[in-house]
Order: structure tokens, then C-alpha cells, then sequence
């Protein structure tokens, strides 16, 4: 066991010297990891402690008390997400706790997933600030009264407390692409996939309204803007993952400027908006294990054996069959109303096949 | 009831035979088997120059039967030209070349069918025109996909041999006999019209298509020597399995024909009612048979027994594991209309010419929905890429008098997914 845990190390060793540029920031997210954070001192000094943030994302983070519970609960939702959205694929979003870079080799390749991570984890940041400045957790935001200005055609009216995604998204913005430049192609596709993840939410916020009036009559309507649940942006990024466009440097020189742009790597293919995910290499073979890259294989993966999906054996075990065995689980039945008010329940045990991935 | 054999060509066949199953074994075996389903890809060539064809072949009922030589000529020159087919094939065609045709197009509309039915799946029953096999190595392994080929293909020649019939373009066979008789059943009506005589077509299609397979089955050694008994087995299981396939598209057939009736008298007062079987809608058959395909059962053949088995114990797959029902199920024997296969299908995800499948990469998928064309399903994982697509189309029509019809063009910009 030690020496399985020592041979990791190494390769995590190995894989921050490849990847000095990793946003360690998805540190935050994971269970534990501001454990050895003293509850007495300031945030201030508490935000210098983490060495894994970058110099913008130490200042931000030192802003007032709750900036870092918020993005740590937006990094946490981020990987919670991933990991629902991928539970069926052969990569299936695996965090590593002894890594400081949290997903692992996997994003040392420019490809589909690592465009989803960065893509999530800024919607989390984003989507995780807005909801604490609407709770007025934060100091520097509160609801956004811009909304109340505008408008309205029928029978209702703004009020109530609107979820100000605009400051989320500036935040987002400032904190998670501080750590990326425009002038590698990798950092390219890294502040785009931020942004398609931020723009993920914005589109999507929903509209919530409530009756008053004399036994709810309905005289007085109020609405107010509210963001999404959380597993609808998720949904909709792995929407964009499936169809994320691969892209490479373009060459062209614009009248002078040197600014460079990431184009469909095709001519036919349609050249990418502001929301969809792109990337620049093809996803590596997630099928088996590979130590110096962290992907720990489909091997030993519960499958479906009837699916024709991602989640079916024949797929998920990449062609190397799969072990059925006899699994029993104990399951609450026959249950009962007592008068009252209880249910009463026995624990049967069932008897299930479950499949593993050879 | 058998076939009405006994024509004049059944007499003076060994020699041209002869000479032509040397002329079809002659053309390189492409890599995989060649297959009478050819015929439905490329359909009937034109006979061999040396005859004078008279049309299609369908114009020698009655004048032709008195000439022998004529007739024999003629259908030496449409069966000799005629691809993938095997000795007793041709055997068939030289008996019976008008239905050459009708065996061409029931080829044809399995294929089609075949086609339509898996049009959103990862396999979409993708043919070759170049080979002789039609579906390449597809074939080769015996799996849910080769049982479906084999069954709709065997039902489509049944199909149309006895469309053939009751259309009258074949000399052996009409109307069914059986129901023509004018005397009233039981239940007040009378057989009237013409029923079609799918009896005939089922033994057409016995005789025809499962030609190949008793081939495997009896004498082995005809074709190739197999020496090692293993080989030996698994080619007379496949074959097994193959005629076990033909029989159930047969089947589906006839269990799907239907009884149509027809009120006589007065202002229909149905003092008379004549009733005639006519067949289903080939599409009827394809839909069926694509329900048996989703529940084929893979089976064994044993050492040393004739029967075939059932080979997982397990419920039919998706079937509810509820305790009762499931071991009945398992311990149902095999019955004639199920599919049967003896592999396991490949995923047909990626491309893999050795194995003959053509993969999903490139095909138009479903960005949202659920369904096998679903991008999510149809790309395996792969993801897929958008293109913008431009229809132009004539629109706003206007009629203008007299007499045109203006139009504007309209262009509509829509996004195409394709599987990466």
C-alpha cells in the first residue's frame, strides 16, 4: 500500500514540474482542504496561508471573511457536477486528494475534458458568489438593483431581491482567469472555456414571481431574477462538451494587431460562439490505466450490461468483458402507516447482479 | 405441397450447368463470401447476348412452352450471368427463370428494408455495391445483425415470389388453388378474388434461398475440405443458425397475412361476401421483425445433438427479473419465429475494415433527444461537430394569372451534428 501511495506521489511529483501553470485554485473544492486554516486569525492572513492561490486570487480572496467559504463552496459544486455529468464515461471525472493539481494528469491534454473542468469550475465560482451576495454574505455585492429599472409588459413588477449574476460573472473573471495569459494557445482555449462557463448561467436564469394581494388575489405581482439550479448549467455544459469544437492558433495577422484567435480546426466545421467549449487535442484513451498521465482506467467500473450507452458494459469496459457477480442489498419494504404518525419498514434483502469492467 | 416442377428444363440441365457453375465459381472470391443478395443490390443483368430476349423474360408463358430449345437458351442466358449465386441456385433460376426478377426485388426489399428499419442505430445495415457479399464481413460473424439479414432478406423473397404470382408474372403459380373453390364456409362467405399464394412463395424461398446453407449443412466437404472437426462444428451451426433465421422471416410472413372481405348486393346489403388473403405490407413485416431482432436469442448447439439451445440462462436482456416469470422464460424452448445468433454484436462504434464495420464516425446524429440517433448514443462518447448547413428552396409560390406560378428562393441556415 505504501509503496502504490509512494509511486503516485511521484507521479504527481512529476506532473506539477510538467504543469507549473495548473489553477490550484480547484483546490478549495476539496473535502478538508482549509482544515489547517486557524479560525482565529484574520481571512487575511488565512488567504496568504494558501499558497496555491495566485498573488490576484490571495488578494481577492482576503476581500472580507466569507470570499473564501464562497468559492470554496463554487469549486466544490464544480467538481460535484463533473463527477455527476461523467458518472457513465470511461474518464470519470476522478479527483486525487494528495495532488495539488485536483484532476491529475488529465489536464496536462488540451482536450474535450479538460475544456469542461475549466468551463464548470468558473460557472461554480460565478454561480457560488452570486448566491452569497444575494444572502449578503459578501460586502461588495448585495441584488442587483439594475434589474428593478427595467421595464416591464404585463401585469407584474420587479422586486424583491434579483441574483446579481453580473457581479458573479466579474468576479469569476478576475479570480479564475488571473491565472491565465492570451499568449500560449492552451491559456486561450482556457480563459474561452472560462467564459462559455460563465455565460452558461447567464442565459439561463429564471424568473420567479409571487402573488400579494387580499387572500392572494393576485393584485400585486412581484418577480425577481434567480439563478438556475446548479444541474441545469451542468447539464448544458456537457451539452457543450459533446459538442465542443476543436480548434488551433489561427495565423492570419489582423491590420497590424497581433492578436491571436483559436479557429475550427475546419473550414466546415462551424466556427465556435462565445458559448460553446473548444479544444485543442484529442482526448486521450481513458480505457486503461495510465500512472504518469492519472488516469486510473475503466477497470473494476460498475457497468450496465444492457445499455447501448457510455454506461453499458461493452462500451464502458473498452471490448475487455466484464465480471458479474451476486451482490445482495438491503432495501426498506412492506412498509406500513401506524396511526399515527409513523412508517414502519422491514429491511428485505435483495438479491442484484452487478457488473464490473474486467 | 410442392413445387410444380416438371417443366421441359428440368430435363436437358447437367451440361449447361455444368459450364456455368464453372463460369460463377470462375470471378476471384472477393474477400468475404459472395451472396445472392447481390441480385437485390445490382438487380437482373441483361441476358447474355446469344438470345434474343423477348422483354423481361415474362413473355414466354405460352408461346414458349412448346419450343424447348428456346426457352432453355433463354434462361441459360438469364441465369448465366447472374452474380453470387451457388450451383443449386442456379439450379432454381434454370427451372424457373421468370422468377429471377421477383427474387432480385425480394432481395432488394429486405435490403431496403433492413435499411429503414436500423436507420438511427450505430449499425445502419450499410451495404457495398463493389462486393459480392453485399454486407462484407458483417456476414461472416454470426451475430443479432447477420440473423436479421437473413431473415428479412428469406421473407422478402416470399414476399415478392408471391406478389409475382398473384400479379401474374410468373408461369407456375396464380392465385392460391385452395381458396378458389366457389363453396360457402360456415360463417356465410365465400373464398372469391384472388388470394394470394404465399404457400408457394414460402417454398420458393425454401427452395431458393436456403439453398446455400443446406449446401454447409450436408456436404461440407463440397465446397472446401474441412478437416478439423471444430471448424467442421461451427460451420454446421452457423449454418443451422442461418436456416433457423430464413424460417423465422418465412414465418413472420405468414403469421402477419391478413383476410380481406368484400359485401355484394344491393346497396351492400352483404348478401354476399367474398373474402380473399392478401399479404402484408412489407413494412408490417420489417417492424416485426425488427421487435424479434431486439429479442434474438443467442443460442449453443451441443455436442452431438441436432437441437439448438438456448445459451444464457438469464432472462431474455431488459426483460423484468421478477422471480416468477423469468424461469419460465428461460426454460422456453426456442420457437420457430424467434431470431436466433451465436455471437455477441461488436459495438460498431469505430471503424474496423477487417471486421467490415463501417463505424459512426460522420453519421447525422440528434443533438437533444434520447433516441439511438441521439448524438449521445450514435457518436459513442466520440462527441460530435456542427456545421452549418444552407437549403435553398422555392417559396412564398404565388399563382399568377395566366397562367404561372412565381416564386421567391428562400435560404434557411441549419446546423447539421455529425459524430467525430
Amino acid at each position: 500500500m505504501t509503496a502504490h501511495r509512494s509511486t503516485w506521489a511521484a507521479t504527481f511529483a512529476v506532473m506539477l514540474l510538467l504543469e507549473s501553470t495548473v489553477a490550484n485554485w480547484w483546490m478549495l473544492g476539496m473535502h478538508g482542504s482549509s482544515a489547517d486554516l486557524n479560525p482565529l486569525s484574520s481571512h487575511r492572513d488565512n488567504c496568504l496561508k494558501l499558497n496555491y492561490l495566485a498573488e490576484r486570487q490571495q488578494q481577492l480572496c482576503g476581500l472580507s471573511e466569507n470570499v473564501l467559504t464562497a468559492i470554496s463552496t463554487g469549486a466544490r459544486l464544480s467538481i460535484d457536477e463533473c463527477q455527476h455529468q461523467f458518472r457513465n464515461s470511461r474518464w470519470n471525472c476522478s479527483t486525487f486528494n494528495n495532488s495539488g493539481n485536483v484532476f491529475g494528469g488529465v489536464l496536462s491534454v488540451h482536450s474535450r475534458e479538460t475544456a469542461f473542468i475549466y468551463a464548470i469550475s468558473a460557472a461554480g465560482v460565478a454561480y457560488a458568489v452570486t448566491r452569497a451576495c444575494s444572502r449578503g454574505e459578501l460586502n461588495e455585492c448585495s441584488c442587483d438593483s439594475r434589474v428593478r429599472v427595467r421595464k416591464t409588459k404585463k401585469k407584474w413588477q420587479w422586486g424583491g431581491c434579483s441574483e446579481d449574476i453580473r457581479f458573479g460573472e466579474k468576479f469569476s473573471r478576475d479570480f479564475v482567469d488571473s491565472k491565465e495569459t492570451g499568449d500560449s494557445p492552451g491559456g486561450l482555449m482556457n480563459l474561452h472555456n472560462n467564459e462559455a462557463g460563465r455565460r452558461s448561467i447567464r442565459s439561463r436564469m429564471e424568473r420567479v414571481c409571487k402573488c400579494h394581494g387580499m387572500s392572494g388575489s393576485c393584485s400585486v405581482r412581484v418577480c425577481w431574477r434567480k439563478l438556475p439550479p446548479f444541474r441545469v448549467l451542468g447539464e448544458a455544459l456537457a451539452q457543450a462538451y459533446e459538442g465542443a469544437t476543436q480548434v488551433r492558433l489561427s495565423d492570419k495577422r489582423r491590420r497590424h494587431t497581433k492578436s491571436k484567435r483559436l479557429r475550427a480546426v475546419s473550414r466546415e466545421i462551424k466556427p465556435p460562439n462565445r458559448t460553446d467549449l473548444v479544444y485543442l487535442e484529442e482526448s486521450p484513451d481513458y480505457c486503461e490505466r495510465n500512472d504518469t498521465m492519472g488516469i486510473p482506467g475503466t477497470k473494476g467500473r460498475v457497468c450496465n450490461r444492457t445499455s447501448p450507452g457510455l454506461d453499458g458494459c461493452r462500451l464502458l469496459c473498452c471490448g475487455r468483458g466484464h465480471n458479474t457477480r451476486m451482490k445482495e442489498v438491503e432495501e426498506k419494504c412492506q412498509c406500513k402507516f401506524v396511526w399515527c404518525c409513523k412508517v414502519q419498514c422491514q429491511t428485505c434483502r435483495v438479491r442484484g447482479e452487478e457488473h464490473t469492467c474486467k | 405441397m410442392g413445387l410444380p416442377c416438371g417443366l421441359p428444363g428440368g430435363l436437358a440441365l447437367p451440361l449447361p450447368l455444368l459450364l456455368l457453375s464453372l463460369l460463377l465459381r470462375a470471378p476471384p472470391a472477393s474477400a468475404a463470401n459472395a451472396n445472392w443478395m447481390y441480385l437485390g443490390l445490382v438487380g437482373v443483368p441483361p441476358p447474355l447476348q446469344q438470345a434474343a430476349p423477348q422483354g423481361s423474360g415474362e413473355g414466354e408463358g405460352a408461346d414458349g412452352l412448346v419450343m424447348e430449345d428456346p426457352e432453355l437458351a433463354e434462361a441459360r442466358a438469364v441465369c448465366g450471368s447472374l452474380p453470387g449465386l451457388i450451383g443449386a441456385q442456379t439450379n432454381v433460376c434454370m427451372e424457373h427463370p421468370s422468377a429471377i426478377r421477383p427474387i432480385a426485388e425480394g432481395a432488394r426489399r429486405g435490403i431496403q428494408e433492413c435499411q429503414f428499419q436500423f436507420r438511427h442505430e450505430r449499425w445502419n445495415c450499410s451495404t457495398n455495391e463493389r462486393e459480392q457479399s453485399v454486407f462484407g464481413y458483417i456476414l461472416e460473424r454470426g451475430s443479432k445483425e447477420t440473423a436479421f439479414i437473413y431473415a428479412v432478406t428469406s421473407a422478402g423473397v416470399a414476399h415478392a415470389i408471391t406478389q409475382a404470382c398473384s400479379g401474374g408474372e410468373l408461369t407456375d403459380c396464380g392465385c392460391d388453388p385452395g381458396r378458389a373453390d366457389q363453396r360457402t364456409t360456415p360463417q356465410g362467405w365465400k373464398w372469391g378474388g384472388c388470394s394470394d399464394n404465399l404457400e408457394y412463395g414460402l417454398q420458393f424461398s425454401r427452395k431458393f434461398v436456403d439453398a446455400p446453407e443446406r449446401g454447409r449443412h450436408n456436404s461440407v466437404e463440397s465446397k472446401e475440405p474441412l478437416k478439423d472437426p471444430k471448424a467442421r462444428k461451427t460451420y454446421a451451426v452457423r449454418a443451422r443458425m442461418n436456416l433457423h433465421n430464413n424460417e423465422a422471416g418465412r414465418q413472420v410472413v405468414s403469421s402477419l397475412l391478413r383476410m380481406h372481405c368484400r359485401c355484394h348486393g344491393v346497396s351492400g346489403s352483404c348478401e354476399l361476401k367474398t373474402c380473399w388473403r392478401t399479404l402484408p405490407a412489407f413494412s408490417e413485416v420489417g417492424d416485426l421483425l425488427k421487435r424479434k431482432y431486439r429479442q434474438a436469442v443467442q443460442i449453443t448447439s451441443p455436442r452431438g445433438r441436432r437441437r439448438m439451445r438456448r445459451k444464457s440462462k438469464s432472462p431474455r436482456s431488459g426483460g423484468n427479473q421478477s422471480n416468477r416469470g423469468g424461469r419460465n422464460k428461460w426454460k422456453r424452448s426456442l420457437s420457430k419465429g424467434d431470431l436466433v445468433h451465436i455471437h455477441k454484436s461488436p459495438d460498431y462504434c469505430v471503424t474496423d475494415p477487417t471486421r467490415g464495420i463501417a463505424g459512426t464516425s460522420g453519421r447525422a446524429c440528434n443533438k437533444t433527444g434520447s433516441g439511438a440517433q441521439s448524438c449521445d448514443l450514435l457518436c459513442c462518447g466520440r462527441g460530435y461537430n456542427t456545421q452549418v448547413v444552407k437549403h435553398v428552396e422555392r417559396c412564398h409560390c404565388k399563382f399568377v394569372w395566366c397562367c404561372y406560378v412565381t416564386c421567391k428562393t428562400c435560404e434557411t441556415v441549419m446546423d447539421r451534428h455529425t459524430c467525430k
